[in-house]
């Protein structure tokens, strides 16, 4: 249940700290919660097992969703662009189901491609340019490039072309087969899970 | 050369504490995050922001790294000036608006990425430094970076014993000390004062910085409102008044 | 950068005679003309041709003729690329490409072995010959790219120049005095005959078919273009060819005849416009 209010200004005061919680697009500060955008304010009804009990004022811009960036712990969707020795390079496309207004860099390194026998894993039987994969934000890593990780059943290949251009079909966890010329390939390939809202979760 | 007539009237016929016209308009370039246009009087200045983008280059981990350029038109100018973009000067005043914005700017929301301003300014006829603050204002609205209070910013000077209030060219090159401010209007602080070309008594000083308040307290209303109007006109088209 | 997706998907729509916004080979896209954007400049025009977005402003100031040319006035070109438009822009790169596009204006615009410009009638604008004369500054500022900046440029130019007056000159002190003294009167001025001056119709081919007014991403498929200077009377000024793949003379031939026809047409629109809002 949410109740919208005018239109308002970054500095705008919305509220109180201890009759509100502050939300998307308002910050607090000295006990009050301004707005941060310029947007219209809206107040949604506590959470149900919220550990407060307080409505929650956010203040959503005209232009739809604000700018996404990836944070540590986001899972994003990115396109493999080139292979190194110890990393595969990724753009990062996408932060969660939101496609992002910029392209950023992420690398996957040897390390961080599975949990298990870490040494033995090699880059180009994990990942091949061109390859779509689901990963997960380790860290800020260097100025050039996020840290990802791909070391979850979940995360991995998730769309990958066969040298005949065409889709291949995942065959266990670390292969995957082109359906016309039965060629197999070696990726770490992500389990997909059916149902939607479980993975949209 | 009166820059203060005896009734009381400036070169362009303003009274001593008058601002000039102030136009403002909102998402002027479509290919930027967020843009903005500026005029105060005949001064125009354009500004763009470019991000939250991936960092080329330095990166800090916990927050937003800003950039910021100005640049100039060789039309902008009484006479057309070809050479460099960027003068010394440029560098300097880039450097100002720079810090007065991101002071503003909730840089740690935002880690590990960077904010490009860039400033073109069209037409130079004083306050250029007021107007590239007031322009990049509205543009980082308009791009929805999250911000802790709006920013109004002019230009203050003495002339001929007269606090003046928005100098154009002609009073700015009158010798007389210039104070450029900018001001948040919410949090009533001052976020910069600078103070050019001259000497002045304290008691005259008190007397400029209250004036140049009191000029982006009008600023800021205006920018308040334009920012208003264009969301208002953005939710009909949208058809969700 | 443009994908192989991309790539095929324009150039096949095109092989079928349609663009991806829905236009015709020949059609150009929708522009925005506003004239007078910079109030103190002589002249000044803002073109927003699709998503390409360019200002351009004139100033006329007294200067010096060119030595080999002293009973004539001057027409110089300058080229910015704004950072405002993308962050690209900023830097060397930004002049490299500005100084080509300066190139192509002056080719195109004032050419001519006789001295003659395309278009503007350059003798009318000397003062004092060997001395003095009047010198047009074109000063562009391209604000976004999205193909085809030749042609927004001299649109925006078209109205620009339709603006300026030349102030009249009275020369008080003259040819025997070392320096000699004007008396300029700003009242007395005359408009500036920019009638003549040609527009750019970029022509490019992507496999068997023409196109006019391309996009960025068009721009990317076609094998080579062609910037066309044209004038109101559909005669061709000057031509620059761009990219490096060789092509046929009668390609070429039939480019410019396409632009022969196309020109008239949009100086005839911009003309009707200006007319409008300059209220002449």
């Amino acid at each position: 249940m949410s109740e919208r209010g005018p239109v308002v200004c970054p500095g705008d005061r919305l509220g109180q700290e201890s009759n509100y919680i502050a939300g998307a697009g308002t910050y607090g500060r000295e006990g009050f919660i301004y707005a941060s955008i310029v947007g219209r304010q809206e107040v949604t009804s506590a959470q149900g097992d919220a550990e407060k009990k307080l409505p929650i004022v956010t203040v959503t811009s005209m232009k739809g969703g604000g700018k996404v960036v990836p944070q540590i712990g986001d899972v994003v969707t990115g396109r493999v662009t080139r292979l190194r020795q110890q990393a595969a390079v990724v753009d990062i496309l996408c932060v969660g189901e939101r496609a992002l207004h910029t392209k950023f860099q992420g690398q996957i390194r040897t390390q961080d491609v599975r949990a298990k026998e870490i040494d033995k894993v090699t880059i180009p039987t994990s990942f091949r340019p061109g390859d779509l994969v689901r990963a997960e934000v380790l860290s800020f890593g260097d100025a050039n490039f996020y840290y990802l990780s791909t070391a979850k059943n979940e995360l991995g290949v998730v769309y990958a072309e066969s040298p005949a251009g065409v889709p291949m079909v995942p065959i266990s966890w670390q292969d995957m087969q082109c359906p016309q010329t039965h060629v197999r390939e070696r990726r770490k390939v992500a389990k997909v899970v059916q149902n939607t809202q479980e993975a949209s979760k | 050369m009166e820059y203060v007539t005896p009734e009381g009237l400036r070169t362009d016929g303003r009274r001593p504490r008058e601002l000039r016209k102030l136009g403002c308009q909102l998402g002027t370039l479509e290919s930027a995050d967020g843009s903005a246009t500026c005029e105060m009087g005949f001064t125009k200045v354009l500004a763009a922001v470019f991000g939250p983008r991936d960092t080329a280059g330095k990166l800090h981990p916990d927050r937003a790294v800003v950039r910021c350029q100005v640049a100039t038109a060789p039309f902008s100018a009484g006479e057309r000036r070809r050479r460099g973009k960027r003068g010394p000067l440029a560098t300097e005043q880039a450097a100002t608006i720079r810090e007065t914005l991101a002071e503003n700017i909730h840089l740690e929301l935002l880690p590990r990425t960077q904010i490009d301003l860039y400033f073109h300014v069209l037409q130079a006829d004083g306050g250029i430094l007021s107007t590239c603050l007031n322009a990049g204002m509205l543009a980082l609205a308009d791009a929805g970076i999250p911000l802790k209070d709006l920013v109004g910013s002019c230009t203050v000077g003495y002339l001929e014993s007269t606090p003046l209030l928005d100098l154009n060219y002609i009073e700015e090159s009158g010798g007389g000390p210039l104070l450029p401010m900018a001001y948040q209007p919410n949090m009533d602080k001052i976020l910069m004062l600078q103070m050019d070309k001259g000497k002045l008594p304290v008691e005259t000083f008190e007397v400029l910085a209250t004036l140049a308040t009191e000029g982006c307290r009008a600023v800021t209303g205006q920018i308040r409102q334009s920012l208003m109007n264009h969301t208002k006109q953005l939710a009909v088209a949208r058809g969700s008044v | 950068m443009i994908s192989a997706g991309e790539r095929a998907y324009i150039t096949q729509c095109v092989e079928g005679g349609l663009r991806g916004d829905g236009r015709g080979c020949l059609d150009h896209r929708v522009t925005r003309l506003d004239v007078g954007t910079i109030p103190q400049a002589n002249g000044s025009a803002r073109v927003q041709l699709g998503g390409t977005d360019v200002m351009v402003g004139v100033k006329v100031e007294i200067g010096a003729p060119l030595a080999f040319r002293p009973d004539s006035g001057r027409v110089e070109f300058n080229v910015d690329f704004s950072p405002c438009g993308s962050p690209d822009f900023e830097g060397k790169e930004g002049e490299v490409l500005g100084a080509d596009l300066a190139n192509a204006l002056a080719r195109s615009v004032v050419v001519g072995p006789d001295g003659k410009a395309g278009g503007l009638d350059l003798a009318t604008l000397s003062i004092l010959p060997g001395n003095s004369c009047w010198v047009i500054f074109v000063d562009a500022l391209i604000l976004n790219n999205d193909g085809s900046l030749l042609d927004a440029v001299t649109m925006a130019m078209r109205g620009a120049l339709a603006e300026i007056r030349i102030p009249h000159v009275e020369i008080t002190k003259g040819d025997s005095a070392e320096v000699p003294e004007f008396e300029i009167d700003n009242e007395k001025s005359s408009k500036l005959d920019a009638g003549a001056v040609p527009i750019i119709v970029t022509v490019a081919k992507i496999g068997r078919r023409y196109l006019v007014d391309l996009t960025s991403e068009e721009e990317l498929c076609s094998d080579f273009s062609l910037h066309i200077a044209v004038n109101a009377e559909g005669r061709v000024c000057g031509v620059t060819k761009k990219g490096s793949t060789p092509v046929h003379a009668s390609v070429m031939q039939e480019m410019l005849e396409l632009a022969q026809r196309i020109g008239p047409k949009v100086i005839e629109s911009l003309d009707a416009y200006i007319v409008d809002v300059l209220g002449e």
